[in-house]
């Protein structure tokens, strides 16, 4: 498992030049202040955004100066800022979106997936009646249970109080720990860089 | 007070056009309004003036270019002719289509504020858990804006009951064919047979409150979008 990333963004107010060799496992932070782009440069991994530049992930292209692959066929996971859970769907709906799109043979397991978020008593509830926290665990699991050989989170604590922090950081440590994926984890939080991240792209 | 047969054939009349233009409307104005809600295209001002032309231009003005365009002379007319369809002014056709134009801006306006205010995120979630664009819409996109399709097409069928002018230039006044409910209580009222005038308007009375009524007895209480 590797990744390798080049990109060049230039955009209205900042210009990113980034290469990147990711280890195949564990977390890495991209820390820095806000607005220097580091959003946007996870939105182009995910091909939400376009930009000049290469991506192999696992010896599969995603992007080159010929091709960029829809954000639909990548084997990635997302989790957003807000949690942006459907709120047509239950929560039970929200994790199974994913798992009716992927194929057969990549199903996984959802038992540790919800019992590693601790959402198990939650799948029957409709996105409305959440916590911030319990929603943002809800959207980790639903990004979790379509396979991914990637996991990008962006800032996906900067939107809940400190309480709710707390509440979910040991949810991420066990994340860290369990998953054989590389996680890649924007934040401009020092703390939560000191806590989960084994490498530091700042 | 009660409806003649040739008032209850009105009202049948009515109805089915209504209901055939609410089913075209939602087909056509999905796409129109959901170009609308996301395109950057300097196209889309104008665009959008052109769909809402209805909701300010005299009914009788639409209804005139419309019959020019489908009659014998027209683009439309031609074309309809070579088709083998025959001319569409003063047939239940010819009304249908009108009508699609009359009250097209009823379907796509309130389509694209739902769209609008749905937003990008929720399709660039279901775009990371593997849906394509096609499916998000319809997975997504629908089912978050079904109160805006409730009203779309509340708005516009009832819009479509409520035509007089456009039906006046392109139907006519035949029976059972273009003679729908507002065309039905002029004729009673030219011919002074004011009972019967008064059955059929405290009928699309109770109509249009009903609808009205419904509509905000369905609407969520609260939209929340994330």
């Amino acid at each position: 498992m590797s990744l390798h990333l080049q990109f060049n963004l230039t955009r209205a107010d900042f210009a990113l030049n980034v290469d990147l060799q990711l280890p195949g496992r564990g977390v890495t932070a991209l820390f820095g202040p806000s607005g220097c782009g580091k959003t946007t440069l996870l939105r182009c991994i995910a091909g939400l955004e376009r930009a000049a530049g290469s991506l192999t992930v696992n010896d599969q292209l995603w992007q080159d100066v010929n091709y960029c692959m829809p954000t639909h066929e990548r084997a990635l996971g997302y989790v957003f800022q807000e949690a942006s859970l459907f709120p047509h769907l239950s929560v039970r709906g929200n994790l199974e979106y994913g798992m009716k799109r992927i194929g057969t043979q990549q199903k996984v397991a959802t038992d540790p997936i919800i019992d590693l978020l601790g959402i198990r008593s939650l799948l029957d509830r409709q996105p409305d009646g959440l916590s911030g926290g319990e929603r943002q665990r809800v959207a980790i699991a639903r990004a979790l249970a379509v396979d991914p050989k990637l996991l990008l989170m962006d800032e996906p604590l900067a939107a809940l109080d400190l309480k709710r922090k707390q509440e979910i950081l040991p949810y991420l440590d066990r994340l860290q720990a369990t998953l054989q994926i590389p996680i890649l984890y924007v934040t401009h939080s020092p703390d939560e860089v000191a806590r989960l991240a084994h490498y530091v792209v700042g | 007070m009660t409806l003649e047969p040739e008032a209850l054939q009105a009202l049948w009349l009515t109805a089915k056009v209504s209901a055939v233009v609410t089913l075209i409307l939602l087909v056509l104005g999905t796409p129109i309004a959901w170009w609308l809600a996301r395109t950057r295209s300097r196209l889309k001002a104008p665009i959008a003036a052109v769909v809402a032309l209805p909701l300010v231009l005299p009914p009788t003005v639409l209804g005139f270019y419309l019959l020019l365009a489908m009659g014998p002379n027209g683009f439309a007319g031609r074309l309809t002719e070579s088709l083998g369809l025959g001319l569409l002014p003063f047939t239940f056709w010819g009304l249908v289509v009108a009508s699609v134009f009359y009250s097209l801006p009823f379907m796509v306006q309130p389509l694209q504020s739902a769209f609008e205010a749905i937003g990008r995120r929720p399709l660039e979630v279901a775009a990371t858990l593997r849906a394509t664009p096609f499916d998000a819409f319809f997975s997504v996109v629908v089912p978050m804006a079904s109160p805006g399709f409730l009203t779309a097409s509340v708005m516009s069928f009832a819009h479509t009951v409520g035509e007089f002018g456009v039906v006046l230039m392109i139907g006519g006044n035949l029976a059972g064919e273009t003679r729908v409910a507002s065309v039905q209580i002029y004729d009673y009222v030219e011919a002074m047979q004011y009972e019967h005038a008064h059955a059929m308007a405290a009928v699309l009375i109770g109509f249009s409150f009903i609808v009205l009524l419904l509509l905000h007895l369905l609407r969520p209480k609260s939209q929340s979008t994330p």
